[in-house]
């Protein structure tokens, strides 16, 4: 059976640079928060667990203006430029 | 790059369905497989549109990828161009897509349905309009589903962050009723009274109004306002649209006692209020952080007057609904093409 395909479309080809250099690790790992109360401090425990336990850091924490949307594209192009990795964590 | 699938195994409904779930595709209901020659005839005569990127996967539907999911969905070509103007008012930046896909909140995208294009699709505004029962009602609000859950990428428990999800997710169309006594909601927001319309919301299923004993419109009024006063809606805090869904029959007492949707707005506005003691310390201090405090010694159940929209819809029987919503989104409304 010949179908087309329902999650067809076209993609976005935008792509954003990474500005951390691979071998750093200063910087490379971002909470980023859903702005909910929960995820402020699960966020903040695992940053504080990554430091102690595998000397990764400093880590960065960062979270939406508002639970109820999401992240603008701003917000994605700096933690983009700031950190090789992000941590998302919806803690309600 | 073709968007045409070869599935060789793929030989009967069962098969098909099977195949479906080995994808993540569908809504867990049996489909319609979208071949190449029910793609090509959903098309036939469609309306060209301008679509953009669905979130949260980002992704910007083609026609086919929309007639694809049509045809899943059960809709007749003629259905097409209101399930194309439903996901064009959902991509408007107001209503919120990717908050209202990606949210723990049950919300699901409301269609409501107005002018001409009811008569001629069979869209139900009577009797058990928010139930089953009605092909149109049921498959061009299951297709907008099935867009947002395959285009979209709003797979529940992956993007879809839903805590219980609502039944409404399935599907949730259905159309304005002639029997009102004022204007069409479409009218009311600035349509001409022979536009097609479709207006969307990212919206909680409805609370049913249950009562049989008022026999004015002030009574009706006493328990619509304590319907909507209830402490656990996102309105509360997230504030944003919600509608009241009358019936016909409170409408029309409503209507008899001079009451109209202004005054009804207005009234509601004052009296739909949710006393301080029946929100949690906890809760409290969550409002505040969201810019909320209450007025005296009660709650408004939104930040303006204006956010309640009012519309007509159902059968014979004393029930209405209020229908909340997501909280960040907006009532969006577009002509169908």
């Amino acid at each position: 059976m010949h179908i087309v395909d329902p999650t067809s479309g076209i993609a976005s080809s935008e792509t954003v640079a990474v500005a951390v250099s691979e071998g750093s690790r200063a910087g490379a790992l971002c909470g980023l928060s859903n702005s909910k109360p929960g995820a402020h401090d699960l966020l903040e425990a695992v940053g504080r667990r990554l430091a102690d336990d595998h000397g990764i850091g400093p880590n960065g924490l960062e979270a939406k203006p508002s639970a109820a949307v999401g992240a603008d594209p701003e917000l994605l192009d700096h933690l983009a430029a700031q950190y090789r990795l992000a941590v998302v964590a919806i803690g309600d | 790059m073709s968007d045409v699938l070869d599935l060789p195994d793929v030989d009967d409904a069962w098969a098909w369905m099977a195949a479906c779930e080995e994808r993540g595709w569908g809504d867990g209901l049996p489909t319609i497989p979208p071949t190449e020659e029910r793609v090509a005839a959903m098309l036939a005569g469609a309306p060209a549109v301008e679509l953009g990127p669905l979130p949260p996967r980002g992704v910007t539907p083609t026609l086919r990828s929309i007639a694809a999911n049509a045809v899943m969905a059960g809709c007749r070509p003629a259905d097409l161009p209101v399930v194309l103007a439903a996901v064009g008012a959902v991509q408007d930046e107001a209503y919120n897509l990717h908050g209202s896909l990606a949210t723990t909140h049950p919300c699901a995208p409301m269609v409501m349905v107005s002018g001409p294009v009811r008569a001629a699709l069979g869209l139900n505004g009577g009797g058990n309009c928010l139930g089953q029962g009605a092909r149109a009602n049921a498959v061009i609000g299951r297709a907008l589903s099935l867009v947002l859950l395959h285009v979209g990428g709003a797979r529940p428990g992956v993007l879809d962050r839903s805590t219980q999800g609502s039944p409404a997710k399935y599907t949730f169309c259905f159309a304005e009723s002639d029997e009102t006594p004022w204007d069409p909601l479409a009218v009311q927001r600035g349509f001409a009274a022979g536009d097609s319309v479709v207006s969307v919301m990212a919206a909680e299923p409805p609370h049913n109004v249950n009562d049989h004993g008022s026999t004015t419109g002030a009574e009706i009024l006493l328990t619509v306002a304590g319907t909507m006063a209830q402490p656990g809606s996102n309105n509360v805090y997230v504030r944003g649209p919600h509608l009241l869904l009358l019936g016909p029959e409170h409408a029309a007492t409503l209507a008899r006692d001079g009451w109209t949707p202004a005054s009804i707005r207005a009234h509601l506005w004052e009296h739909a209020r949710i006393p301080v003691a029946h929100v949690s310390e906890g809760n409290r201090r969550q409002f505040v952080e969201w810019g909320v405090e209450p007025d005296g010694d009660a709650y408004t159940v939104s930040d303006d007057p204006e956010n309640l929209h009012i519309a007509v819809a159902g059968g014979a029987g004393k029930h209405s609904a209020w229908i909340p919503s997501f909280g960040g989104t907006a009532l969006v409304s577009r002509v169908v093409p």
